[in-house]
């Protein structure tokens, strides 16, 4: 009887072959999910390079700790969270101090974000894929650091304000004023975007 | 009076000159556009190329790769580009509907060579210096015995 | 509304208020047409970003991605003994050996006024070569002034392998 081959097996067989050193099987993978872990890397870096290193650096180190990981998440997930973590040392190494501190004015002064008017179209329906994606690029450029972080953390992660706090190191307070503020101004930018149409 | 002392000028005003020739030549050339050529061949055994039109490639490129070590006898051109690059800059060379590439000015004196497959994907990259007259070719095999090559030229 | 209100609003949009305030949200949503259009405008971004992430796609070949992380990988895991750096080369080496700021200064001026050496020039050529593939070759000519990069593939290969060139069938 011949062996499966790997891109018949899921995830989790993949994981507990790559685990006894078939690096072939980690090897599927990383092209099954190469583009969510790049994905995630470029909407927090906003640059394809450093998205790429970082992604590449993720995967080298979810081969390191494989022994550690217990399924007890899905292993997409415990890798996008390796990644997340690679970007944010990264972007608190760059300290991109003056951007974060006109954001933390507007914030403070009382919520600009209070002052956009609802958007009451839906800014991206009937995009083409390319389309959408150029227009989110061009949004999420637009954030500062922690609000794309906030995000990527929410709204691609999918964490809770009391985990996202932790991650960020805030209270649950901050994160979800600049939850706020990120939505409200991401909307703020598509919809002009749309105008230009 | 010292006979020495002439020779002596001689030598550090040759030195000085030359010196000062070779850093203006520098720095001409860091803010020059370099020239470049593209050219997509295929490499047959066969002497009258499958496609009527295509004609051989030049002389001096044929002897150059007669001395690699590929084993074809006859090349023809399929496509060529001609582009300058901006010192720091990049061009983009599509030579046929599948086969495009990319060419970078990096650190002043090298060049990046980036190759992209059909659907676009990035599939290699090679960097290094390449002087006026120098070549970069990349090729592989296609059907029938025969291969393709991609050949960047540096003109100027 | 007030701020408070709006980050409820925003905190039901996340599922993340008890049953109790929930339900509370959902009374005063009924009557109020603005919160109902700002709920709206928080559900719309969130499918555009969805929407989004799902159609991001890594610009690199399969071959070439995993090329770079299986070398570090292997790189890493080699005897601390045999680990060599990633950038290696003749050149590295005299850059990371030659003492003196002075002589430095003379190999430098040399380098300018003379063509490189034979060795030198395969150090910077093959030091800086990534690709897809380790099967492929290079081979560097430089009495001819010629880099041959050889993929040395079958030519019935399918697209995905490194095959950037035109087929003549």
């Amino acid at each position: 009887m011949s062996a499966k081959p790997h891109s018949a097996l899921d995830d989790e067989a993949l994981v507990r072959a790559a685990q006894r050193g078939d690096m072939a099987a980690f090897e599927e993978l990383v092209a099954r999910h190469r583009d969510k872990i790049y994905a995630r890397a470029l909407a927090l870096m906003r640059n394809e390079e450093e998205a790429i290193d970082l992604s590449q650096e993720a995967w080298v180190k979810a081969w390191q700790r494989l022994q550690q990981f217990q399924h007890e998440s899905s292993f997409s997930t415990w890798l996008t969270r390796i990644v997340i973590n690679l970007c944010l040392d990264r972007l608190r190494r760059q300290k991109r101090e003056r951007a974060e501190s006109i954001e933390a004015l507007e914030e403070e002064s009382g919520g600009v974000e209070r002052l956009m008017p609802v958007v009451t179209v839906n800014p991206t329906a009937g995009l083409e894929r390319a389309e959408l994606r150029a227009r989110i690029e061009r949004a999420l450029n637009q954030l500062s650091v922690p609000h794309r972080t906030v995000i990527v953390l929410h709204e691609f992660e999918g964490m809770e304000y009391k985990r996202i706090a932790q991650v960020m190191g805030c209270s649950i307070g901050t994160v979800m004023s600049r939850l706020f503020y990120a939505r409200r101004r991401l909307a703020a930018l598509l919809a002009e975007l749309r105008k230009r149409d | 009076m010292n006979r020495w002392l002439p020779t002596r000028r001689l030598w550090l005003f040759a030195f000085a000159a030359g010196l000062l020739a070779l850093l203006a030549h520098r720095a001409w050339a860091a803010t020059s556009n370099l020239k470049f050529e593209a050219q997509l061949v295929w490499g047959t055994n066969d002497e009258k190329s499958a496609k009527p039109g295509l004609k051989p490639v030049e002389e001096r490129v044929r002897e150059k790769l007669a001395a690699l070590p590929i084993r074809w006898e006859h090349y023809f051109e399929i496509n060529r580009k001609a582009f300058e690059l901006p010192p720091g800059g990049k061009e983009h060379v599509r030579l046929s509907e599948k086969c495009s590439v990319e060419v970078r000015s990096v650190e002043g004196k090298k060049i990046e060579v980036r190759w992209y497959n059909q659907k676009k994907e990035l599939v290699g990259r090679q960097t290094q210096p390449l002087r006026k007259g120098e070549m970069i070719v990349l090729g592989g095999n296609a059907p029938n015995a025969t291969c393709w090559l991609v050949i960047l030229k540096r003109l100027e | 509304m007030n701020a408070e209100r709006e980050l409820q609003l925003q905190a039901y949009a996340d599922g993340e208020l008890a049953p109790r305030d929930a339900a509370e949200v959902e009374r005063w949503l009924a009557g109020d047409p603005e919160a109902r259009a700002l709920l709206e405008e928080i559900r719309h971004t969130r499918e555009a970003l969805r929407a989004y992430e799902a159609a991001v796609r890594l610009p690199e070949s399969r071959e070439f991605y995993w090329s770079k992380i299986e070398r570090e990988i292997r790189r890493l895991e080699a005897p601390e003994r045999e680990r060599v750096p990633a950038s290696t080369g003749v050149w590295a080496l005299v850059q990371r050996w030659v003492p003196l700021a002075g002589l430095a200064a003379v190999v430098a001026l040399l380098f300018a006024v003379w063509n490189w050496s034979r060795a030198d020039r395969l150090a910077e050529v093959n030091a800086e070569f990534a690709l897809a593939d380790a099967e492929a070759l290079t081979y560097l000519h430089y009495d001819n002034g010629v880099t041959l990069v050889w993929l040395p593939y079958p030519a019935e290969t399918e697209p995905a392998r490194a095959n950037t060139g035109e087929t003549l069938n």
